[in-house]
């Protein structure tokens, strides 16, 4: 048993030198690796940005989640126009994005966005420590103490998903709309109410279906929610999360009758341009460009983002392919239009209702 | 050459080509990791320096290397039981869930109610809760012969729905908009040994006392050489008197313990709320440190240790240079090829070649 | 019945093919290799990597039935490599069917990023032809049947045909002595039953009918590949065929509610049922296959050898 404690250390020593070769060989002279370790706990002096403006952004699940492409593209297009360096890193579980954010600052970042939810009391924890550097903090919590150097933001589209279902309605042959939306919670809820009531006040007939997929990304799930849907002779369906309209092009193809699809987050209107109307956009580049701007005149403040359709936040971009081919008449498309001007002159106010839509629409049933 | 393959056989019987068999494949998985770095054009030392930075090379990452390594020793002391003793458990992921479950449970229920005694009795439940977990596939095997290995593998899916509707369900924080619990109160945190670094002494102490701890079990007592005698001939276990039905029933229930003690740890420790979040793999990393570390709890622990700086360091180099993250896991997949490999390759050759110099 | 219901059945029905497609194709390949004596737990790895290359073949070629055959050929290719670790070098099954599949799920991320790049267009990159539904003419207008049986997705065919196939085969001769290689490798291998060459012979199979399961998932059913787009299919296929007793027909049938509950957990929803939470429907295959092996466990007797290392004792 001696022997064979002491083989192990004696491979334990010939791994760890083995390892502390490989690094200090490797390692250029004049750079002591353990200088790093006092920037982690002190970084309260204001550092000099060296070269562009560094961002990085955190993300919980793979990046073409729509929630996450929507920030992922603002950012790409932020760094060909507006010259900043862009890194992101993606499928970070809530446990580790403290380590990954504490590297991040090592690394020299000075913004950095944890876009998920789940970060949010990390957020809080960290931006307190380090209060030169800025968050944006995707989504969390608002009456929570948060730190002056952090901006929460989170995707209020209403505006345009309400917009979105006054297309619905007033295109629905069927008088059946379809949601399919991932889980009961506040932030989608309100889009999911948004939707139906715009398909309420363009078509008082109208009446709304809603599937829970409960999943944030879970493409198999929303095509087969979505064909349940096509079979109960809904013809409007808003994708609150992705994989319907594989379920709507693969209708037409093999019926020929369309079932028209309504993207969220991101512009899907290319994913199948046969059946996707339009698709309500969550415009982030004018807030990332609001971000920078005023990062480097040295004049933004931490603070919760409200902003609306008139900013520019969020869009509902028509399916221009439809439109030409005359699918859907030209009279929808100035009926829609007016009530655009009217949303972005705050003439018609779309309110945040966060309760569950079931209990609102489904009653009765 | 007869004398070489008698020295090789001599030093069989003591463990040293199996451990060569885990060096070399981490030797591999190494050339591997530089060859991919070579492959995403990044410097090579400079990527190796990172992956040292992001796993030791900070106060904060040794923190998160050794909380990491915790967790995946204490899954994987409990699988070198069971696995010693021919029980094929690969349901750690579902023990370690259903551990992790009851700590919540019992932290917010009962949390304003016990104060000190809280920690010590979460980590108590989850204890049972994932033995029992694992003692429905373990009284399976032994009452009506059924494969644990497909057992185990369906407990974890169902441990897994379990969760999810425990935090889209009963479990949830009514204003939040993820699925998940409430903050467990603040009395159940472990106590944290540098305050802003979530290393706790809790979590320490396990890892070092546990593996000297099992190490005497398996060495010393009875128990670990009826074990051990189990794992290599269930007749021979018969014939020496042992009882194979019980002990197949201990060996799985203790490595169902101490997975549901990990649960345990990642909640009180690391998340601090439950979340689907907490569902990382760890069972079938769990597998590949006990292969790899040879089935020793001290292989295991310089396994656990390598394989949590590898995880946390390439995951560093992943956000840094712009790898797609993934990297770690398809080490953590060459590594268990390579390791059984090599030992089975080693063993054929030992057998091969004591047959032709035969003693 | 009222006329509401009608269409909400016939697409039941219809979905619940669709739904059952890929997961029977894993299921009878996995059911003759584990009559072997043989416990696939790479499965998962076979169709992540298989759906991944028929994904990428189809993007390059813009030919689905090319990408389709050749991500079915990488499954081959795996599953040989499985092969050689548990035959020839004789590593357990369980370990070396689990690293491969823990291999699998981080290789196909890793290359679907270094494929399409960091910067994604808005939508991920889509293949433009796939395998899509083919009505089958005349047959497909007859009511209610035509719309279920004959206005399937093209593989949803091949579903009768392969029961057929390996229904046959479990019947004749060869069954037998793959049954008989199951229970006793040695006794087989004395017999003059080749061990080696039915399990690579089987093995095979498998590797073929389970990349087609993979590939019918980008090529056909997707347009695109997302990571872990296989989500456990693998690991249920495995449980399809406990639950269906070493059967084909029963692995069949049980594959089918799978589809059915599948399909149905939405139209539940929709009908307004929101009391049962959907994770006890998902969950539903792995609770029953346990719960019959409690009830039923003496009678749905695995091949004794399942998972065991055999090495031929020259």
């Amino acid at each position: 048993m001696v022997a064979k404690i002491t083989y192990y250390l004696a491979i334990m020593l010939i791994i760890g030198v083995i390892i502390g070769l490989v690094i200090g060989i490797n390692i250029p002279r004049g750079v002591a690796p353990t200088e790093t370790i006092t920037v982690t706990v002190t970084t309260t002096v204001p550092q000099p940005t060296v070269g562009p403006l560094s961002i990085a952004v955190i993300y919980v699940t793979p990046i073409e989640e729509p929630w996450n492409k929507a920030l992922h593209m603002a950012m790409m297009w932020a760094q060909e126009n507006l010259g900043i360096k862009y890194t992101y890193v993606e499928k970070i579980s809530e446990a580790d994005v403290d380590r990954v954010i504490r590297s991040y600052v090592d690394a020299g970042y000075r913004i950095i966005f944890p876009h998920s939810w789940g970060y949010w009391s990390t957020t809080i924890r960290v931006a307190s420590e380090f209060p030169n550097i800025l968050f944006c903090q995707g989504s969390g919590p608002t009456d929570q103490p948060w730190p002056n150097n952090v901006v929460l933001y989170d995707y209020y589209i209403q505006d345009a998903a309400y917009l979105a279902g006054y297309v619905a309605g007033l295109i629905t042959q069927t008088n059946k709309v379809g949601v399919i939306t991932a889980f009961p919670v506040a932030d989608v809820n309100n889009l999911v109410n948004a939707f139906i009531k715009g398909a309420k006040d363009a078509n008082p007939k109208v009446t709304p279906y809603i599937i829970y997929i409960e999943s944030w990304f879970d493409p198999t799930k929303a095509k087969a929610a979505a064909l349940s849907l096509i079979a109960e002779g809904v013809d409007v369906i808003y994708s609150e999360r992705f994989g319907v309209e594989y379920a709507a092009d693969e209708h037409y193809k093999s019926t020929g009758k369309r079932v028209y699809v309504v993207g969220n987050i991101v512009n899907q209107n290319e994913a199948a341009p046969d059946v996707v109307i339009g698709s309500v956009v969550w415009d982030l580049r004018p807030f990332v460009s609001y971000i920078i701007t005023n990062y480097m005149a040295g004049t933004l403040k931490g603070g919760i983002i409200n902003w609306t359709m008139k900013e520019g936040w969020s869009r509902f971009v028509w399916n221009f392919k439809l439109l030409e081919k005359g699918v859907i008449p030209p009279e929808v498309f100035t009926k829609v239009s007016i009530i655009e001007q009217k949303l972005i002159t705050g003439e018609i106010k779309v309110e945040q209702v966060w309760e569950d839509p079931r209990k609102i629409w489904l009653t009765g049933t | 050459m007869k004398v070489f393959f008698k020295i090789i056989k001599w030093r069989e019987k003591l463990g040293v080509l199996n451990v060569l068999a885990s060096i070399l494949a981490v030797g591999i998985g190494m050339a591997i990791l530089v060859l991919s770095l070579y492959m995403c054009q990044i410097n090579i030392s400079l990527g190796l320096q990172t992956i040292y930075a992001g796993s030791l090379g900070r106060y904060n990452s040794i923190s998160e290397t050794l909380l990491r390594a915790t967790i995946l020793a204490l899954i994987s002391y409990g699988l070198i039981i069971s696995f010693t003793a021919g029980v094929w458990n690969i349901g750690a992921e579902g023990q370690y869930i259903m551990g992790a479950i009851a700590s919540t449970i019992v932290c917010l229920t009962l949390g304003n109610i016990l104060g000190y005694f809280l920690i010590p009795l979460a980590m108590i439940i989850s204890v049972i809760i994932g033995a029992a977990w694992a003692l429905i596939p373990g009284l399976l095997l032994v009452k009506l012969n059924i494969n644990e290995v497909l057992t185990t593998l369906m407990m974890n899916y169902i441990a897994q729905y379990i969760l999810s509707w425990l935090v889209t369900g009963p479990l949830q924080d009514k204003t939040s908009m993820f699925p998940e619990s409430p903050y467990i109160p603040k009395q159940a945190f472990l106590p944290r040994i540098i305050p802003i670094y979530r290393l706790n002494y809790v979590s320490l102490i396990l890892l070092i006392l546990l593996a000297p701890l099992i190490h005497i079990v398996l060495g010393k007592t009875w128990f670990g050489l009826s074990l051990k005698i189990l794992g290599s001939s269930k007749r021979t276990a018969r014939y020496a008197g042992i009882n194979v039905n019980r002990t197949i029933i201990i060996s799985i229930v203790i490595s169902g313990a101490l997975a549901g003690l990990a649960g345990a740890l990642e909640i009180m420790g690391v998340q601090y709320k439950l979340r689907p979040g907490i569902v990382q793999g760890y069972g079938y990393t769990g597998i590949v440190i006990t292969l790899v570390g040879n089935l020793h709890p001290y292989g295991a622990l310089l396994a656990s240790v390598l394989m949590a700086s590898l995880i946390n360091g390439i995951s560093e180099t992943c956000q840094l240079f712009q790898i797609p993250i993934g990297l770690a896991q398809i080490l953590q997949g060459i590594f268990l090829i390579t390791v059984i490999s090599l030992r089975f390759l080693f063993r054929f050759l030992i057998e091969k070649y004591s047959k032709v110099y035969g003693e | 019945m009222s006329k509401m219901e009608i269409p909400f059945l016939v697409y039941l029905f219809k979905d619940a093919i669709w739904l059952m497609t890929p997961l029977f194709f894993a299921a009878i390949s996995e059911m003759l290799v584990e009559k072997s004596g043989v416990l696939n737990l790479s499965l998962e790895g076979i169709m992540l990597i298989s759906a991944f290359t028929a994904f990428a073949i189809t993007l390059q070629f813009q030919n689905p039935y090319l990408g389709f055959l050749i991500g079915s050929l990488s499954g081959i290719l795996i599953n040989i490599f499985f092969y050689v670790l548990f035959q020839l070098i004789g590593i357990s099954q369980t370990l070396a069917g689990l690293s491969l599949t823990i291999f699998a799920s981080g290789l196909t991320f890793f290359l679907f990023r270094m494929m399409i790049g960091y910067a994604i267009s808005p939508t991920p990159p889509l293949l433009k032809n796939t395998i899509g539904e083919l009505a089958i003419p005349y047959l497909s207008d007859l009511p209610f049947i035509g719309i279920i049986f004959f206005r399937q997705n093209l593989f949803a065919y091949l579903l009768i045909p392969l029961l057929f196939f390996f229904y046959i085969i479990d019947n004749s001769q060869i069954g037998l002595k793959i049954k008989t290689i199951g229970e006793e490798p040695a006794m087989a291998d004395s017999l003059g039953i080749d061990v080696y060459k039915y399990r690579l012979i089987l093995i095979i199979i498998q590797g073929f009918l389970c990349g087609a399961a993979g590939s019918i998932l980008t090529t056909s059913i997707y347009n695109t590949f997302l990571d872990n787009i296989t989500a456990g299919l693998g690991f249920i296929a495995i449980t399809m065929v406990i639950l269906g007793g070493w059967n084909p027909i029963k692995t069949f049938i049980s594959c089918f509610l799978f589809g059915f509950i599948y399909a149905l957990q939405f139209r539940i929803q929709m009908l307004g049922f929101t009391w049962l939470p959907y994770q006890f429907t998902l969950s539903l295959p792995y609770v029953a296959t346990i719960i019959f092996l409690v009830l039923f466990g003496r009678r749905y007797k695995p091949p004794s050898s399942l998972g065991k290392t055999y090495k031929r004792i020259k």
